[in-house]
């Protein structure tokens, strides 16, 4: 079934595959397969693989800011043009970063970098009239784009160092 | 640990929460269940095989549990903990002396 089968995939992210796929297995099995259950059980494991190693977790948000905002600083920099690549690259260095500071829990790592990143965008659309001057698609695509890459680039990581 | 003890070879997930709601007759959540069992086993107080695909499950395997020797150790201790705790408290309409 293609649900239980993306399920198995997004649990395979937080623990290793074949308890993901005896997850899946036990919850089709109680008639329990719903997404709902998929996504709580996804939430439970996200917070026990952050739970596992807290400081290194908070850690690696302000090393992933650094990193965000110092590379799309020095790219802006060389370029002189700023724009889209420089936050998709920024993106996806700092998320390449965060998942080597944070091996074995890459992706809740960068979850909390991009949670925390999509706050600050929020913030920004409150407190300053960003959302008039850029437009609100180019505001969300703006504040969307980042988190995107670097959740991406955890998953990726994760996937090609799986959990035993 | 004690649902494990209870089910013996058959402690899977499923049969877990089924025996931990019908002993403690109340519901657990998958989540917590999984998370517990994850840390159990990294503490080395049960450890788990992956049991034969099974179609009912579309074709996924079960992972059984069992209770290790430290883990039986640790169900000992706490089971003297909770009694030397108990004693002399003067509930369930007995002194527990």
């Amino acid at each position: 079934m293609p649900k239980d089968a993306v399920a198995e995939w997004l649990l395979s992210l937080f623990t290793a595959p074949d308890k993901a796929a005896a997850i899946v297995g036990d919850l089709s099995e109680q008639g329990r397969g719903t997404w709902p259950n998929y996504l709580c059980m996804a939430a439970s494991l996200v917070v026990r693989s952050a739970a596992l190693r807290p400081v290194r977790l908070l850690l690696s948000i302000p090393l992933g800011w650094s990193v965000f905002f110092g590379v799309g600083y020095y790219l802006d920099r060389i370029t002189s043009s700023g724009g889209l690549w420089t936050t998709i690259l920024a993106s996806i260095v700092a998320g390449l970063v965060i998942g080597l500071f944070d091996r074995g829990q890459e992706l809740p790592a960068c979850l909390a970098m991009a949670v925390t990143l999509l706050a600050f965008f929020l913030y920004v659309a409150i407190a300053f009239p960003l959302l008039y001057i850029l437009g609100p698609a180019t505001f969300v695509w703006s504040a969307i784009h980042p988190p995107f890459l670097i959740v991406s680039t955890g998953m990726l990581m994760r996937k090609l160092r799986p959990v035993h | 640990m004690l649902a494990i003890l209870r089910l013996g070879d058959d402690a899977y997930g499923v049969t877990i929460r089924a025996e931990i709601s019908k002993r403690a007759g109340r519901q657990t959540a998958s989540g917590a269940l999984y998370t517990t069992l994850d840390r159990l086993e990294e503490k080395g107080c049960v450890m788990s095989r992956m049991g034969d695909p099974r179609p009912e499950r579309g074709g996924r395997a079960k992972r059984f549990y069992t209770v290790t020797a430290m883990g039986l150790a640790s169900v000992t201790e706490a089971q003297r903990a909770f009694r030397s705790l108990l004693q002399g408290l003067p509930i369930f309409g007995e002194s527990n002396a």
